[in-house]
């Protein structure tokens, strides 16, 4: 029997499978609730996956992380809750097309587009995985400035208002991410002689403040009226699929490959190839007007490539045992514990235990179609639950989850400063999704980039010097005078 | 409530040079010139120059009075917003000592009857909601919620 057979033979066991399922039945609960992240699933099921054997050890964290990360796009559809961070990119546009009455076709969209970017990924985890690795390590401080920094400059033309309001909430949100002992030099940094404040200010309660907490109170101004629309049910989702399939193809493939792309970069996850994405696909569409108003469009090329990333990141894990993200950093973990070591030596000694990684990527993501339909159907009946009801609950689920992350009140100090920081930044036209981009991509920009400067002894021309880093270099500058040019030429023509 | 952005323009400006201001005070990396002070510097510039373009926009543009009333000027809206901020608040302080479920069910009772529904309603919902959620964070996710005297008697 080859390995391939060896491998596909370990995961179709009666056990093995009966846990994929059961994580994955755990994946979307903890997912779906806002403030719990795909991480945070990973690391709930790590003390039980002790009394596992290596192989359904691995097929519950895989299938686990896939759901987690695709049902956190059910509260960020319903009640504009991003339920994990890579859903942050696209929560407003899901929440849009509820307000328009159709949450189900986006949460439908979410289901297909989500499964088929795990698929992508993970055949390019099978084909290329050694390869690409290789390439994704040789990039230093100079290539993941530019990273960094192309990812911030997306984020200015992901919010609808005006990209000058985009770029002073981005510039709020690199602030908020200069707080605290995480710098450069080691010093506490405007943390005011506060000892919690020194850990920086935590993403997630700073998320559910900007989200939901903003949301809740204005729903809390204006006496929670019920939602005008009624929900249009999505019948016979295949019909629908099909359509968005045949429509969209050109927004998934790019979401696929710019997802796992982002994934197999080593601190580059799910979360950051969502925003990408989402600003990709809203720069090249032929309606970006539409983008904001409730469209499927950049919903599809996102989602596509959070899961996609999901399975990129599992290259350098697998072939280095680099972590490509969070997730991977605990699997790697598990697998040391469980004697699969990751490393190049895993591919010679113990190939049949890398097809078995690969087979329970496949089922993990085909079993997220029916699983995903159930739990959306669950879902939207929450929709009927009058808002009355539903707004102050919401706020309760906002100050556990804030809560939960550190078991700390300071989660849910920051969360009410966020969330009143959030209802005054739209209240004054200014985007929120900008500003949490800059409190997750700012640690890394700013670590980057001083650490370039002092590579280079503050030469900017060092920035461009190495190949890979001018490619990224001239690309993002590209990205961020194209539009200033768009409006040069424009006013030329006009005078 | 909105102010226009002139308003907004100034507040940045001012807040761009507190940033700066503070910056400058951080020490440097013993021997070498960029340290934790490069950082913010370079996002004090962003929002200074950020801060000029938006004022110089609102000056040019059509005349906006200084504070447009929006939500506030529904009947109720500001209380109701004020009330929001405050159960948090309270949460924050009373959770210690009362514990989760007493807490989240007063919390919850108070915004219910804030948003008219009726008390039976409101006090089943606020009581069944606060149960679910303590059984399915503190159970079923082990994060350790705060004790008081319901959760003694569970």
């Amino acid at each position: 029997m080859g390995a391939v057979e060896a491998g596909i033979a370990m995961v179709m066991r009666f056990d093995v499978i009966l846990t994929i399922l059961a994580a994955a039945a755990f994946g979307i609960v903890v997912g779906a609730i806002p403030g719990l992240t795909a991480t945070m699933a990973i690391a709930l099921l790590v003390p039980i996956t002790f009394f596992m054997e290596p192989i359904p050890a691995v097929g519950a964290m895989i299938a686990c992380s896939a759901m987690a990360i695709f049902a956190g796009d059910i509260p960020s559809t319903l009640m504009r809750m991003p339920g994990t961070p890579a859903s942050a990119a696209y929560t407003d546009e899901c929440y849009a097309m509820t307000r328009k009455g159709e949450a189900e076709v986006a949460l439908g969209a979410n289901v297909l587009f989500s499964a088929l970017g795990g698929l992508f990924g993970t055949a390019v985890l099978i084909v290329a995985a050694p390869l690409l690795a290789e390439v994704a390590l040789g990039f230093s401080s100079f290539e993941y400035f530019w990273l960094a920094l192309l990812g911030l400059s997306c984020a200015i033309f992901i919010g609808t208002g005006a990209p000058l309001k985009g770029l002073l909430s981005l510039l709020l949100g690199l602030f908020f991410a200069t707080i605290g002992l995480d710098n450069p030099a080691g010093i506490p940094r405007f943390t005011f002689g506060n000892a919690e404040l020194l850990s920086g200010v935590d993403f997630i309660p700073a998320m559910i403040g900007l989200f939901a907490v903003s949301e809740v109170l204005r729903a809390m101004a204006s006496g929670a009226p019920d939602w005008e629309m009624r929900q249009t049910a999505m019948r016979n989702p295949l019909k629908g699929w099909g359509r968005m399939f045949v429509t969209y193809w050109p927004q998934q493939l790019r979401g696929n490959i710019t997802g796992t792309a982002i994934g197999i970069l080593p601190g580059a996850g799910a979360d950051i190839a969502a925003w990408v994405s989402y600003a990709m696909s809203r720069k090249f569409s032929k309606t970006p007007e539409k983008f904001g108003t409730g469209h499927v469009e950049g919903i599809i090329e996102s989602t596509s490539s959070n899961n996609a990333a999901l399975a990129g990141a599992w290259v350098p894990a697998l072939v280095f045992g680099i972590p490509g993200d969070s997730i991977t950093a605990i699997v790697i973990g598990v697998l040391y514990l469980k004697g699969l070591n990751p490393g190049p030596t895993l591919f010679l000694n113990n190939p049949q235990a890398i097809y078995a990684v690969f087979t329970i990527f496949i089922l993990a993501n085909l079993a997220m179609i029916p699983l995903g339909l159930a739990a959306l159907k669950a879902g939207t009946a929450l929709l009927r639950v009058p808002r009355k009801l539903m707004m102050p609950i919401i706020l309760v689920f906002c100050i556990v989850g804030a809560y939960a992350v550190n078991n700390s009140v300071y989660g849910v100090v920051l969360m009410l400063g966020f969330g009143v920081l959030g209802f005054l930044m739209e209240e004054h036209g200014v985007p929120i999704a900008p500003c949490v981009l800059g409190i997750v991509l700012g640690k890394l920009l700013e670590e980057a980039f001083v650490t370039s400067m002092i590579k280079a002894d503050g030469q900017l021309l060092a920035f461009f010097e190495r190949p890979m880093a001018a490619g990224l270099g001239v690309l993002t500058l590209l990205v961020l005078c194209l539009p200033l040019l768009g409006r040069l030429r424009r006013a030329l023509r006009s005078a | 409530m909105r102010v226009n952005d002139l308003v907004l323009a100034v507040l940045v400006l001012a807040g761009a040079c507190v940033l700066a201001g503070a910056a400058w005070t951080l020490p440097p990396i013993p021997g070498q010139h960029y340290g934790a002070a490069v950082f913010p510097l370079a996002i004090a510039g962003g929002l200074f120059l950020c801060g000029v373009v938006l004022g110089l926009g609102a000056l040019r543009g059509a005349r906006v009075p200084f504070v447009t009333r929006t939500w506030a000027a529904e009947p109720g809206a500001a209380w109701r917003v004020a009330a929001t901020l405050s159960a948090i608040i309270f949460y924050m302080l009373a959770a210690p000592s009362l514990g989760f479920i007493a807490t989240s069910a007063l919390v919850l009772l108070g915004l219910f009857l804030l948003l008219g529904v009726r008390l039976p309603v409101a006090a089943a919902a606020a009581g069944i909601a606060s149960l679910c959620v303590f059984y399915a964070f503190a159970h079923l996710l082990r994060v350790p919620l705060p004790h008081g005297l319901v959760e003694g008697w569970l």
